[in-house]
């Protein structure tokens, strides 16, 4: 018997994440709040789904989902998913997920884009268990700065209206903070600290100036400023939520440096 | 002495230093050992290879293939024939090109080993044989019945040896970064900059002047301005002025100061 795909799994979410979109969509046109629990229930559906795919992907190749460009994209798109249903069915906020729903569509697509064919053996550089803390950290934090990426886009729409509530706006700012707050320690603790460890095992120095070394400092020099803008100098609103959607799309920019940088993290 | 398996992720440490390895690679130039075929029943069909000795058509057929494996180095007996053989030079990716053979890749996508001929130890010439093309010798060898099979590459490691007297530093600061980073998001505190400065009071008596500067929390709370203010503000700039201002006279004059007396007496 033919063992099933990992990629039947991940088109089936892909197809229940657009159906999640189209019922967040329907309730902001209807303002019926069926279709808001619809696309939540969508969204934790596909990530369902999507948890599979990668089961399915790490018993056929041996080990964690991790090593390829395609398998960090989908897990950065999964993690973003259930934050985001876990989000809207806390907040009853559905705009949320009209705007943060796309995203992870788009990562998907991106992810579907890439190789991705499995193979049982991982280069040797990869065989440590440091992959599963360093590259499965850092997937989840990205995953949530995509998060707040879409909270900032609904910040600054919302924003736009001046019929929108002050207190909402506050809300929906905190909530953007939150969100960042969860994925900032996620990415110091992994993608740099554990990096740096495992970097000093395998390479036998802490950093290497390496094209993807280089971006994560980056990404995290600009959310520690973000934090520090928040904390010390009262940077909040639109000056927040403009500072969220830069962070990710340096995120995005590094992930795709990988592409035409190469180095040491090059590895398809 | 302590033998040791030195790999990727797994360096070997002694005392000081740390031992990597760094880089490995197949030599492309190299090669450890050469497999053959030979036909130990000779050359079947004399004639047709005399008139085109290293073009033929398609791979001979042997009549008794004997496997053998020849070392880099070693001059190895052909069986049924007079000859003996050596590897002379080897290219993982043969390209023949204006200055003769050269090195088109380090990938192997078209491996020949150039075998050297000796007949009762005198030079009977060299031929190339292509692992992935046997039809088409090619050089002033014999006519011998022989193919390449297969090659074992000459594999290299490259070691790196480093010292690091800061690692100890390096370590703690991890350690500190990470406990200030857990506790910075795990535990809830809040950031309050205030202006106090003494300031007469409507009755004449001594008071001061709160300004909050600017308030952040390291969880959000939206509320924070509205329900803390009384509660946790006021009282500290009280206390922060009394102390800073031991002479002022009391009661001091502070925004939410003359409720809470109330609330208290």
């Amino acid at each position: 018997m033919t063992p099933p795909s990992d990629a039947l799994f991940f088109t089936l979410a892909f197809a229940v994440y657009l159906a999640a979109l189209v019922a967040f969509l329907v309730r902001g046109v209807t303002r019926r709040d069926a279709f808001g629990a619809i696309g939540v229930a969508a969204l934790a559906v596909g990530a369902a789904l999507q948890t599979v795919a990668l089961l399915v992907r790490w018993k056929l190749s041996g080990h964690l989902p991790l090593s390829l460009m395609h398998e960090y994209a989908s897990v950065m798109s999964w993690m973003a998913a259930i934050c985001l249903a876990v989000l809207v069915a806390r907040t009853r906020r559905c705009e949320i997920g009209s705007y943060a729903t796309p995203l992870i569509i788009a990562i998907m697509a991106i992810a579907s884009l890439l190789p991705k064919e499995i193979s049982r053996q991982l280069v040797p550089a990869l065989q440590s268990y440091w992959l599963y803390i360093h590259v499965s950290m850092a997937a989840l934090a990205e995953g949530a700065f995509a998060l707040s990426c879409a909270l900032a886009i609904v910040y600054l729409v919302k924003a736009g209206r001046r019929t929108t509530p002050a207190a909402e706006l506050a809300r929906l700012d905190a909530l953007n903070h939150r969100v960042i707050s969860l994925a900032y320690p996620l990415f110091t603790l992994g993608a740099l600290f554990a990096g740096a460890i495992w970097a000093y095992k395998a390479w036998g120095t802490f950093w290497s100036w390496d094209p993807k070394e280089v971006g994560s400092l980056i990404i995290w020099l600009f959310y520690t400023g973000y934090l520090h803008a928040r904390y010390q100098r009262g940077w909040k609103g639109k000056r927040a939520a403009v500072l969220a959607i830069i962070g990710f799309a340096m995120v995005i920019l590094s992930f795709v440096g990988n592409l035409f940088l190469g180095g040491q993290h090059a590895y398809g | 002495m302590k033998p040791a398996q030195i790999q990727v992720n797994h360096p070997l440490s002694y005392r000081t230093f740390s031992f990597y390895q760094a880089s490995y690679r197949q030599d492309p130039n190299q090669v450890h050992s050469v497999d053959l075929v030979v036909d130990a029943a000779g050359a079947p069909d004399t004639s047709a290879s005399a008139a085109r000795p290293h073009r033929e058509a398609a791979p001979r057929q042997f009549k008794m293939p004997i496997s053998l494996v020849v070392p880099g180095g070693e001059w190895v007996a052909l069986p049924g024939t007079a000859y003996a053989v050596a590897i002379d030079t080897f290219f993982v990716d043969l390209r023949i090109d204006v200055t003769g053979p050269t090195l088109a890749s380090d990938q192997p996508r078209n491996p020949a080993v150039r075998l050297r001929f000796a007949e009762n130890g005198a030079p009977a010439g060299a031929t190339w044989y292509f692992l992935h093309h046997p039809e088409m010798p090619v050089g002033s060898g014999p006519d011998v019945p022989l193919r390449v099979t297969g090659y074992t590459p000459l594999l290299a490691t490259g070691l790196e040896m480093a010292t690091h007297p800061g690692a100890g530093w390096i370590w703690a600061g991890f350690a500190v970064m990470t406990l200030g980073t857990l506790l910075a998001f795990l535990l809830r505190h809040e950031r309050i900059w205030l202006r106090l400065r003494p300031a007469p009071a409507q009755d004449g008596s001594a008071g001061c002047e709160i300004a909050l500067l600017h308030q952040g929390a390291a969880r959000q709370a939206p509320e924070f301005v509205h329900e803390s203010w009384e509660a946790s503000v006021t009282p500290l700039a009280i206390r922060l002025f009394r102390e800073l201002k031991p002479e002022a006279a009391r009661p001091l004059r502070c925004p939410g100061a003359a409720a809470r007396e109330e609330e208290s007496a």
